[in-house]
């Protein structure tokens, strides 16, 4: 049995390249565990994935070549049932050792071992039992790895399985893209497994065009360097995507230029080539002219180009292109042919900018009417009646310019019929604000058609402009109102309309800008824009705790607690912006030394009030005669105004502080004072006085889950 | 200097050497090669096939009165299509680049993941475009489904733009500056360019697809068709109910240029072609069936029993 490194790599067509990289570390992590799961591996055992355009491979170190036998010890029944009276063994019994191949161990003494087989008898805990010890053979490496190869390819992410045929032309096979050789190598040693119709051997195929024929790989540790040195590969993914940054960063260096490397376009890039070589070409110079968000897009989505940019961040008319060849004239031919290309393609976004130009975004309202939205709520037009409709309302209540804000809401979804946005959905909005500002439309007025898409994804920043603001919370508030009012709530990990980030967005607003608003009124505000649809019926309270439920996500996030977070929110709080301030305010008074027991005393008044009934409307102070429940209601008459003065002007922490002073009187009041006494008079007052007491101390936070326990 | 028709003769040469059978375009508007009967229905069913083609395709929203240097109303595709495909369909591919005088240590060529969907067709596949220097210059498709039909087995579809191509070869930017051919007229040199073949068709189809076409007259030429489709498979006539649906499709195409059809009403014409089109997949293969399936050897034969 001998211990040393495995390899194993599947040589097909070229793989998709958004997926290789999942395909690749899957498809080690699959070989890794039906490897070890036979006990092939030990704890030295390092996995390495290989994953380019025309492989997947998986390197492991410290395979062993056979898996180790082990002892094995089975109950095969209980004696009384093996053996008769007379001490003979069953015929029940004889048929289970003949079962197992072993019928010839019943003539033997017990305890007699024949090879490692041994039968004895043993208690099992409750009753003497017959007992076969044996041992489990181990495996060759050959069979191991055939199990753990075939359980690794049925279970790859393969996003679009095909069909295709072997050289026999009817053999069918799926996979990604068709196989065309296996390697495993166990050390130098093939192993001869089998997969997709191919028998492994030590041949693989290198570079498309700098390597010719098969190449034999001398052994398993050999594999990566004599890829790269013989066939013209990096294999590792990740070796790869270093060397291209480093390639890229060098050229731009060259050009004095800093490179555009979004991570995405990096790994799709790597995703594409063997064997990286980064050319420099352009374009002219007159196309810089077109916004540069669009040059940069057509070159990175159509084109996989690295755009480049000077000091001041302004693009260059030079890109950076990824190519897989060490071309014979220097690259001339690739140089030239992708300039000839991109100045199509900029050609077109040229054509597109100067054509979408020519008329204002306004005479593009008319055309939203013929955009279905969502069948049951109609066309973007009337979609855009509705946000226009809310945000007015919005800047109303804020106190922001309605005009802009009826003009840029009214404007916000022009774009969507233009022939750039048609081309580039990603730079709708943006778009919008140059054609907005071509028009002659106010400044804030273009911001707020870019911004109102805003956030458009976790730690997205938020509109800047108000005007951008208002029809921001406008645009979400529709979508989540009509959306929610048409019964198309996200339901477990399904949210088609992104109703999470929508709610999230609205969140943020309100917090992060401190916006004045209450829940409720907003809801109000958008219903009112449904009114008269038929298919639309206001679901607010849905609403509501959806929005509730991502407000404790949010807080999470920021690192409060589940308690501290509840406190708040399970009081419904209407306004979004003082959120901030009543957590901290729990968390200064979680501070005092009272919080503890006021918490608690809290707790306790919430579970008598929950099991009583009749409190009375108001405190009679005549009717209290008790001294703990008549100083508990001095010292509350006493702290309550302070506590609501501060309240009043958003001084939570100093509302609740102001409260500190009620713990001695409320725990004596506990000490001393039954409430839930026989006089109904007495009790219904009693019940009065708690919940005053209750619905002072909670209104910043539920101070009840605050307590202990 | 290769010429535009010396492109498709060396082509021609290279795939008949292959074993495909040369055949001519589909007499027929359509879209694609893939329209072609020698690709569409041949795609079905377990009879082996090689074939290779120019296929004129008229794609009506794309005209641009001739005055695009890239976009044409009619362009031409150099299809070729293998059954099953062969393990060595790619280097076959790669052989074809370099009969075209492509020298591939010097061009960029790269396989980037571009999966094939018709849905009037009700097919897809998965394969490539063919980068040369960042241009797409072939679609390369393993198609899976024909018609609402699983492919079985799978055929090879190699589509090359020949336009493009030429234009690489030629070092031009005007599609209309191609030379077609060159000749010499009582010992002067002549050139025959793209654009004296074809630049006063796009002109006046141009004129036609966006201005003159009639959409009532095409309306009603859109129902005839799907009508008399329905009518030929009943009949068991599974080619020319064929042709029908080919020629409604045509119809669709010259409705949509013509902005005749609103965004709704789009999909619903998408899905009575694609409707047709399953139809007569499924004709058409109940027919090769009756017959036994001719073209399959014996051992095939019987397997396919």
């Amino acid at each position: 049995m001998t211990s040393a490194s495995l390899l194993v790599e599947l040589n097909t067509e070229e793989l998709p390249p958004k997926a290789l990289k999942s395909l690749s570390e899957a498809f080690a992590a699959g070989l890794e565990k039906g490897l070890r799961g036979r006990d092939f591996l030990t704890d030295a055992s390092r996995v390495t994935a290989f994953g380019a355009p025309r492989r997947l491979a998986v390197h492991i170190t410290a395979v062993e070549s056979r898996s180790a036998d082990k002892p094995l010890r089975q109950k095969l029944m209980p004696l009384a049932v093996a053996r008769d009276k007379a001490g003979q063994w069953t015929t029940a019994f004889l048929k289970k050792l003949e079962a197992l191949g072993r019928a010839h161990l019943a003539g033997l003494p017990l305890g007699t071992h024949d090879g490692p087989d041994c039968l004895g008898i043993q208690n099992d805990g409750k009753v003497d039992a017959v007992f076969l010890t044996s041992v489990t053979r181990g495996s060759a490496l050959a069979v191991g790895l055939q199990s753990a190869l075939e359980d690794a390819i049925e279970k790859l992410p393969i996003p679009k399985v095909m069909n295709y045929q072997l050289a026999d032309g009817s053999t069918t096979v799926q996979f990604v893209r068709p196989a065309h050789r296996l390697v495993a190598l166990h050390d130098a040693v093939v192993v001869p497994v089998h997969a997709l119709g191919l028998q492994a051997g030590r041949e693989t195929f290198g570079h498309r065009f700098h390597s010719e024929g098969p190449l034999a790989i001398a052994s398993a540790d050999d594999y990566g360097a004599q890829l790269e040195r013989e066939g013209k590969v990096i294999a590792s993914f990740e070796a790869r995507r270093s060397r291209i940054a480093a390639l890229v960063g060098e050229a731009a260096q060259r050009l004095n230029a800093t490179p555009v490397m979004p991570e995405a376009l990096l790994d799709e890039v790597t995703a594409l080539v063997e064997w990286p070589v980064v050319y420099a070409s352009e374009f002219e110079p007159e196309f810089l002219a077109v916004p540069q968000e669009c040059l940069v897009l057509t070159m990175q989505q159509n084109q996989k180009y690295f755009a480049l940019q000077d000091a001041s961040g302004r693009l260059l008319n030079r890109f950076l292109l990824v190519s897989h060849l060490e071309a014979s004239d220097g690259g001339a031919a690739i140089i030239a042919g992708n300039a000839r290309v991109v100045r199509a393609r900029l050609a077109d976004a040229r054509f597109f900018y100067d054509q979408d130009r020519k008329r204002t975004l306004e005479s593009r309202l008319p055309l939203l009417a013929s955009v279905i939205y969502h069948a049951k709520l109609g066309s973007q037009l009337e979609r855009v009646e509705r946000i226009t409709g809310i945000a007015v309302e919005i800047a109303k209540m804020l106190g922001v310019d309605r005009t802009h804000v009826e003009r840029a809401a009214r404007l916000a979804k022009a774009d969507l019929r233009t022939d750039m946005v048609g081309e580039f959905p990603e730079l709708q909005g943006l778009m919008g604000r140059y054609y907005a500002q071509h028009d002659g439309e106010p400044a804030d007025v273009a911001s707020a058609i870019e911004e109102h898409y805003r956030p458009r994804f976790a730690d997205d920043a938020l509109p800047a402009t108000p005007v951008g603001t208002c029809v921001a919370l406008a645009d979400k508030l529709e979508t989540l109102v009509g959306l929610f009012g048409i019964g198309e709530k996200p339901t477990g990990d399904k949210d088609p309309f992104a109703l999470r980030r929508h709610a999230i967005g609205v969140l943020r607003m309100l917090g992060e800008k401190r916006l004045p608003l209450a829940i409720d009124a907003m809801l109000a505000v958008a219903v009112q824009a449904f009114n008269g649809m038929k298919a639309f019926k206001a679901a607010d309270a849905d609403l509501t705790a959806f929005l509730y439920d991502r407000l404790r996500g949010l807080l999470r996030e920021q690192g409060y607690s589940a308690n501290e977070v509840e406190s708040v929110v399970s009081q419904s709080p209407q306004r979004i912006d003082d959120v901030a301030e009543r957590l901290a305010a729990v968390r200064a008074f979680m501070q005092l030394p009272e919080a503890e027991s006021l918490a608690a005393a809290n707790k306790r008044i919430g579970n008598i009030l929950r099991k009583s009934e009749g409190a009375a409307a108001s405190v009679d102070p005549s009717l209290l005669f008790e001294p703990a429940e008549k100083a508990l209601a001095e010292a509350f008459a006493q702290a309550a105004p302070r506590a609501q003065q501060r309240f009043a002007v958003g001084d939570f922490a100093g509302s609740l502080q102001a409260l500190a002073p009620l713990r001695l009187p409320v725990d004596k009041f506990f000490d001393d004072v039954m409430v839930n006494v026989e006089d109904a008079s007495l009790r219904a007052n009693r019940l009065a006085l708690l919940a005053q007491l209750r619905a002072q101390m909670n209104r910043v936070a539920d101070l009840a889950l605050l307590a202990a326990g | 200097m290769i010429t535009f028709q010396e492109a498709i003769l060396r082509l021609q040469n290279y795939w008949n050497a292959q074993g495909c059978a040369l055949l001519q375009p589909i007499d027929l508007e359509v879209g694609a090669g893939t329209s072609h009967t020698a690709t569409f229905l041949r795609a079905i069913g377990p009879e082996p096939w090689r074939a290779a083609y120019v296929q004129p395709s008229r794609r009506p929203k794309d005209a641009r009165y001739g005055e695009n240097p890239n976009r044409l109303h009619q362009h031409h595709q150099y299809q070729v299509v293998l059954k099953p495909s062969p393990p060595d369909i790619l280097e076959l591919y790669l052989g074809s680049l370099r009969a075209l005088g492509i020298d591939t240590l010097k061009n960029d060529i790269r396989f980037v993941e571009d999966n094939w969907e018709n849905p009037t067709l009700g097919a897809w596949g998965l394969g490539w475009e063919v980068w040369m220097n960042g241009m797409e210059i072939t679609q390369f498709t393993y198609f899976q489904q024909v018609g609402g039909i699983e492919c079985r087995p799978i055929t090879g579809e190699i589509t090359y733009g020949l336009e493009r191509l030429a234009m690489y070869l030629q070092d031009i930017d005007n599609v209309f500056d191609l030379v077609y051919t060159t000749w010499k007229d009582r010992g002067v040199d002549r050139v025959l360019r793209y654009g004296d073949v074809f630049h006063q068709n796009e002109v006046e189809q141009s004129r036609y697809n966006f201005e003159a076409s009639d959409a009532q007259v095409l309306l009603g030429q859109f129902t005839l068709f799907e009508a008399e489709a329905k009518r030929l498979m009943d009949l068991q006539l599974a080619l020319p109910a064929y042709e029908m649906v080919l020629k409604a499709g045509h119809t669709f195409n010259l409705l949509d240029a013509r902005g005749a059809i609103s965004v709704t009403e789009r999909a619903g014409y998408i899905g009575r072609i694609r409707n047709l089109a399953r139809a007569v997949a499924q004709s058409y293969y109940d027919s090769r069936e009756r017959l036994g399936f001719p073209m399959l050897d014996e051992a095939a034969r019987r397997e396919a029993a």
